[in-house]
């Protein structure tokens, strides 16, 4: 499976979904102008790499993965989105492979902080809640 | 009486390319001194919600038979050690009673209700094709923490001329 590279913009995130080293990427601001259509191919994109994992690897007992969210700014609309990436993953998850959650924040009075905090709660897997 | 000059101010129909520049002229203030780091922060997500909200309402229908005089408006007012965001925009007297149960559930939620209002629409729409209703606003209440005042004026037997004033404490 190829890797995921989007080239963030001043109101979209980067994106790097490295398969080879068992990574995702979420780095920046999230606003896109159309939402559905930023995310849509995303996660389209961690559908497959989980189905794919969850029908080939996941007993070999050696799956990990590394998730990192730093974002400076994101609007409720991305969260949604955001929330079907942590979703698949959970699959993985909840066959007990090791899903390291990262998720940056600048400030503790930062709303990304409140976020990470709320994402984390509604998806039920833990997050390193990590100051920048 | 002493009117406020705004320190942002649009007067027109919203959409995504006046947003950005709206934010681009926030982001001025800030790094001429005049907002806080916080504060901004704080000035970024309510604007953004309250504009989006907007321009997203705003249908081709509101646009056509809306007088030019109830245009959408957005301003930034600063008041004592607060500032002052208010938003217009001509709604359909249809949904008045939506926009209305909204922000006065809103209004009379407690902090720990609207973190978990907010999450439950959040678990509930996760795969959900339409944008969440209000969650915009619910995610404004938390960051702000202040009640909202909102008024609807008549327009005409179809439309509302609805305003939303939100007050973000600097202290």
């Amino acid at each position: 499976m190829e890797n995921l590279y989007i080239e963030p913009t001043e109101f979209t995130p980067k994106v790097n979904f490295d398969i080879k080293n068992r990574k995702f990427e979420l780095i920046g601001t999230s606003r896109p102008e159309d939402v559905v259509s930023f995310y849509e191919s995303i996660i389209f994109k961690v559908e497959t790499f989980v189905n794919t994992i969850l029908e080939e690897e996941i007993n070999s007992g050696d799956f990990n993965f590394n998730l990192v969210f730093d974002l400076d700014y994101m609007n409720s609309a991305s969260s949604k989105y955001i929330l079907q990436i942590l979703d698949y993953f959970k699959k993985l998850y909840l066959k007990k492979a090791p899903i390291n959650v990262d998720w940056y924040y600048e400030d503790i009075d930062d709303q990304i902080f409140e976020d990470g905090e709320d994402l984390s709660d509604v998806i039920k897997i833990p997050f390193n809640l990590k100051a920048r | 009486m002493t009117v406020n000059k705004p320190i942002l101010y649009y007067k027109g129909f919203f959409n995504y390319a006046i947003v950005n520049h709206l934010l681009k002229e926030l982001l001025l203030l800030e790094q001429s001194g005049i907002l806080s780091n916080i504060t901004y922060k704080k000035i970024q997500i309510v604007m953004v919600e309250m504009l989006e909200n907007s321009y997203k309402y705003t249908s081709e229908e509101i646009k056509f038979f809306n007088p030019v005089f109830y245009l959408p408006e957005f301003k930034i007012l600063k008041e004592n050690h607060s500032f002052r965001l208010s938003a217009s925009n001509p709604i359909k007297k249809e949904d008045l009673p939506d926009f209305k149960k909204h922000l006065d559930k809103i209004n009379i939620s407690r902090l720990p209700e609207l973190k978990e209002w907010y999450k439950k629409i959040l678990k509930d729409e996760i795969y959900s094709k339409k944008q969440s209703p209000g969650i915009g606003l619910i995610r404004i209440a938390k960051v702000v923490r202040n009640k909202f005042e909102y008024t609807f004026q008549q327009i005409d037997n179809k439309f509302l001329y609805y305003t939303l004033d939100i007050l973000i404490n600097t202290k």
